[in-house]
């Protein structure tokens, strides 16, 4: 697969031609923010996000789809959506992500939505040019992404290395004409980038290695950090339904007036929403879950007074092997990457290219909620 | 079998909730194909007391509305809140904060002393009478209603969302209010709405409720980190949800 140079022009007119030709959904400004969205001038793309409000899940599990429309007679179809289209400028990160949804939603019970949609999807990733103020990709081995992509663009010096990994992505750098080699100082540069993103892309510290986690998590279901997190939840799932890789879902009809047809609609949901837990008998599942850990408990110690809340700590619930202590990650004093990659946004044939912040300046022309009310 | 007989109707409120049926407009024909109004003072001249479904607007208010809710109670199979004066006595609830005297005479002036004015604390339809399912919202979202309708006409529970506004504004790519040193009570009311007020550029005022076990103590961290109190809050739930008339004084 090749490998080449695209000075910022080329990458302009390339990306302008595609936006025309193709459906291609990228990161653009909106208010102060950042968000994943059709593309339709290479002007606004921002390979210089930080970060997005929703990550780009959000075009393989949409936060609201329909799966299946049936009508009068009781005949029924699904509805799938299969419409090509690009994923560009996606951070490494993202591209890890998507590699986890693939591996719920295409091996053991594949799901023909995702799959339908996945299909059609080439993904162009970057690499991170600004860093979000709380990213922990270094340590999570996601700084960089090896694989999972089609193209993959790296900034340097002031252009973008272009780096082909699939059919698919071969023939969309195909179609920006004049490819310059990339020779060895650029590929000596790209190779620095990623040697700072493993270094600096850690805002957060892991003190363990990320493979540790699941076996870590599984001793560690009845560690008092639960409980302590818990009386700090709002229950509002922000954070389940924000993260890239988590993927729960309910799905509900909507029936016409006729009673008979209609439409089965997938929604996301998340874990940390109180119906979501919610059993047959209308307990929560943690309430239940939580009366089984505590009776269990009481039934392994001597202890004969039946607490009505989670035991006080994991060494309180002693049954050997203790669980070892879960790390919640603190914030580290590790300053926040910004250094000489901070961003680049890309304009049409303007000389030196200027440098932005991490973070869209307010005074942006599209400061104004686009679908309010 | 028959179209079960349905019946609407008002207490306390500005009876928007009751004109969002009327504004359904060419799905009025679906529900009139499920439903027959029997009495509906908006849109019909007939009356009766005759009726398998009560839907009820408004919040009870007065001595005699009491009475007249717990007759069509007895008379219904089933009884829907409709609105948030109904569900949660909504912004009729404010007064509770003050004497019911005071509240007469500002509003009333010389008629104060109307029989028919003696004002009490506000409650909702619940705290008076058993409701068997609710509508939120101020007012009620057309979409919503009629899904419930339709739910109750197939025998299926109706899906009433129970989690914060938050969810919604997520699911629209709204960024959150507090980043904009604005209080929002999103994170303690329920969701259903699609969460228009804060992708509006406002905050959301609790129209519809609060969900089912909010979390206080995850109120009061919010609070702390953006250099807000409780107190802030409580500020802006006395609109929608003031405390009910058992803890407010009497007249
Ligand atoms: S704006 Fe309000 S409803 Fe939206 S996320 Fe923030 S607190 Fe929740
Ligand atoms: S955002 Fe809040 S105030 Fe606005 S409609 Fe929804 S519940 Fe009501």
């Amino acid at each position: 697969m090749s490998i080449g140079q695209l000075d910022v022009e080329t990458l302009c007119a390339w990306v302008d031609a595609l936006a025309r030709a193709e459906t291609v959904y990228a990161p653009q400004a909106r208010g102060d923010r950042f968000v994943y969205d059709r593309l339709r001038r290479a002007e606004d793309l921002r390979l210089d996000h930080d970060v997005t409000l929703l990550p780009p899940k959000k075009y393989f599990l949409p936060p609201r789809e329909r799966l299946a429309q049936f009508d009068g007679t009781g005949a029924a179809r699904s509805v799938l959506d299969e419409t090509p289209f690009v994923l560009f400028g996606v951070h490494p990160y993202d591209v890890a992500a998507i590699a986890q949804a693939d591996a719920y939603y295409l091996k053991e019970n594949p799901d023909a939505h995702y799959a339908a949609r996945r299909r059609g999807a080439v993904i162009v990733a970057c690499d991170v040019q600004a860093a979000s103020s709380s990213v922990f990709a270094a340590c999570m081995g996601t700084a960089v992404a090896r694989e999972g992509f089609d193209l993959l663009l790296t900034r340097v010096d002031g252009a973008y290395v272009a780096d082909a990994r699939t059919p698919a992505g071969e023939a969309l750098l195909a179609r920006a004409g004049r490819l310059s080699k990339a020779d060895a100082v650029a590929l000596g540069r790209r190779e620095q980038v990623w040697q700072d993103a493993l270094k600096f892309l850690r805002r957060h510290e892991l003190k363990c290695r990320p493979a540790d986690l699941p076996g870590l998590l599984t001793r560690s279901y009845e560690h008092a950090a639960w409980e302590k997190r818990s009386e700090r939840c709002h229950s509002c799932a922000s954070c389940v339904l924000v993260c890239p890789s988590c993927f729960c879902f309910d799905v509900q009809d909507d029936t016409g007036w006729d009673l008979c047809s209609g439409e089965r609609c997938r929604r996301w949901d998340a874990c940390l929403l109180r119906d979501f837990a919610l059993v047959a008998d209308t307990t929560s599942a943690r309430t239940a879950w939580s009366a089984i850990v505590t009776a269990s408990t009481a039934r392994a110690s001597t202890c004969t007074t039946a607490s009505a809340s989670w035991p006080a700590s994991a060494a309180d619930a002693a049954s050997p092997p203790a669980p070892r202590a879960l790390p919640i990650p603190s914030s580290s004093t590790t300053p926040c990457w910004r250094t000489d990659h901070a961003g680049l946004r890309l304009r049409r044939g303007e000389g030196p290219l200027p440098f932005a912040a991490g973070r869209p300046a307010a005074q942006d022309p599209c400061h104004r909620p686009r679908d309010a009310l | 079998m028959g179209k079960p007989r349905v019946a609407i109707f008002d207490f306390a409120c500005c009876e928007g909730c009751q004109l969002q049926i009327v504004n359904l407009e060419e799905d009025i024909l679906g529900l009139l194909g499920l439903v027959q109004p029997v009495e509906w003072r908006e849109a019909l001249s007939d009356r009766s007391d005759e009726y398998d479904i009560a839907i009820v607007e408004g919040s009870i208010t007065r001595a005699e509305d009491e009475e007249r809710l717990r007759g069509i109670r007895k008379r219904a199979k089933l009884l829907i809140a409709l609105g948030a004066c109904a569900t949660i006595g909504g912004v009729n609830k404010l007064k509770n904060a003050c004497d019911m005297e005071d509240v007469r005479r500002y509003v009333y002036g010389r008629a104060a002393a109307m029989p028919h004015l003696a004002t009490e604390p506000t409650r909702a339809l619940d705290e008076v009478v058993k409701v068997d399912y609710k509508i939120h919202g101020c007012p009620v979202s057309r979409r919503e209603l009629g899904a419930v309708v339709r739910s109750l006409a197939m025998g299926v529970e109706p899906v009433i969302p129970n989690y914060p506004v938050c969810v919604e504004c997520k699911l629209r790519e709204t960024v959150c209010r507090y980043e904009y040193n604005e209080v929002c009570l999103g994170v303690v009311t329920r969701g259903g709405c699609n969460a228009p007020c804060p992708a509006g550029g406002g905050w959301c005022y609790g129209c519809r409720g609060l969900v089912d076990d909010p979390n206080v103590n995850a109120a009061r961290d919010v609070m702390d980190k953006y250099g807000r109190t409780p107190a802030d809050l409580q500020r802006r739930l006395a609109l929608f949800n003031s405390p009910g008339a058992v803890s407010c004084p009497k007249s």
